[in-house]
């Protein structure tokens, strides 16, 4: 459990250097970049929801409606980008 | 203490509560419409969102982020303290996670202090209208998170208390959705456009 709460913030931290390098590497307005960044930030989205707040140990049912609401959310903002 | 086993593979009982999941869920379909609100706006008049997002401050925006991801870090070791009865620990990573939400605030403050000194207010654009919209309104939601922690730390630390997990764990759960909340919030405003 405490090994599981060290090692997903160490990823969450690499995850925030890595996103950070992106958008400093590329200034210029590109849809794909756009695309890896925002999902760079929906894995630390799930690292937070299924470690920090313990949804692994929930019912399927959470887990799936949280998947689907991020997926919705993220496939709208895309498809309009 | 009551230490009675929940079991969190009930769909009724997702780990802190199921009145905190449907407020999660409510916050994040809210936000999320306006985000995606936000982009369409931004795809019509894509020069002026480009130019105002290349005024935000993103090293800010970094920082909080850290600052942000830090105390959820802090939080959940609070909760597993907890769990295993060593209090004391429990409420000193309750008092850094609320001291990592009191960084959140002095640097958002700090970023608005900048942005109102140079005019940048929320009918300067419709950029600008978003900008301070959900970020205030995430920010009330850390303010407000910050309350329920250091309560939960007096209620956890008074004698012949009360407190059980589940509480602690809500607590937490609320704390994690000002979390996911800038996880959506920040690559949308900061980063694209």
């Amino acid at each position: 459990m405490k090994r599981s709460e060290e090692s997903t913030f160490i990823a969450l931290l690499a995850l925030t250097l890595i996103s950070s390098m992106v958008t400093l590497k590329n200034s210029e307005s590109n849809t794909t970049i756009y695309a890896l960044l925002l999902i760079l930030w929906a894995v630390k989205f799930i690292l937070v929801a299924f470690n920090f707040m313990e949804l692994k140990k929930a019912n399927l049912f959470w887990k799936v409606t949280l998947g689907f609401v991020l997926t919705l959310i993220l496939t709208i903002i895309l498809l309009l980008l | 203490m009551n230490t009675a086993k929940i079991d969190y593979k009930n769909i009724y009982y997702p780990p802190g509560g199921i009145l905190i999941w449907i407020i999660i869920f409510l916050e994040l379909i809210t936000f999320g419409m306006a985000l995606v609100a936000f982009v369409h706006d931004g795809t019509k008049d894509y020069e002026t969102f480009h130019r105002a997002k290349l005024q935000l401050n993103t090293a800010l925006g970094l920082i909080n982020t850290v600052f942000l991801l830090s105390s959820g870090y802090f939080m959940a070791k609070a909760v597993h303290e907890f769990e295993v009865k060593n209090i004391s620990k429990a409420s000193l990573y309750l008092k850094i996670t609320a001291l990592g939400g009191l960084l959140f605030i002095v640097v958002k403050f700090f970023e608005y202090s900048a942005k109102i000194e140079h005019g940048l207010t929320p009918d300067v654009n419709s950029f600008y209208m978003y900008y301070w919209l959900l970020t205030a309104f995430h920010l009330i939601h850390v303010a407000v998170g910050i309350v329920i922690i250091l309560w939960t730390n007096y209620a956890m630390r008074k004698p012949n208390s009360g407190t059980e997990a589940e509480e602690v764990k809500t607590c937490g759960a609320f704390w994690h959705m000002c979390d996911l909340i800038w996880l959506l919030l920040f690559p949308v405003l900061y980063l694209i456009f």
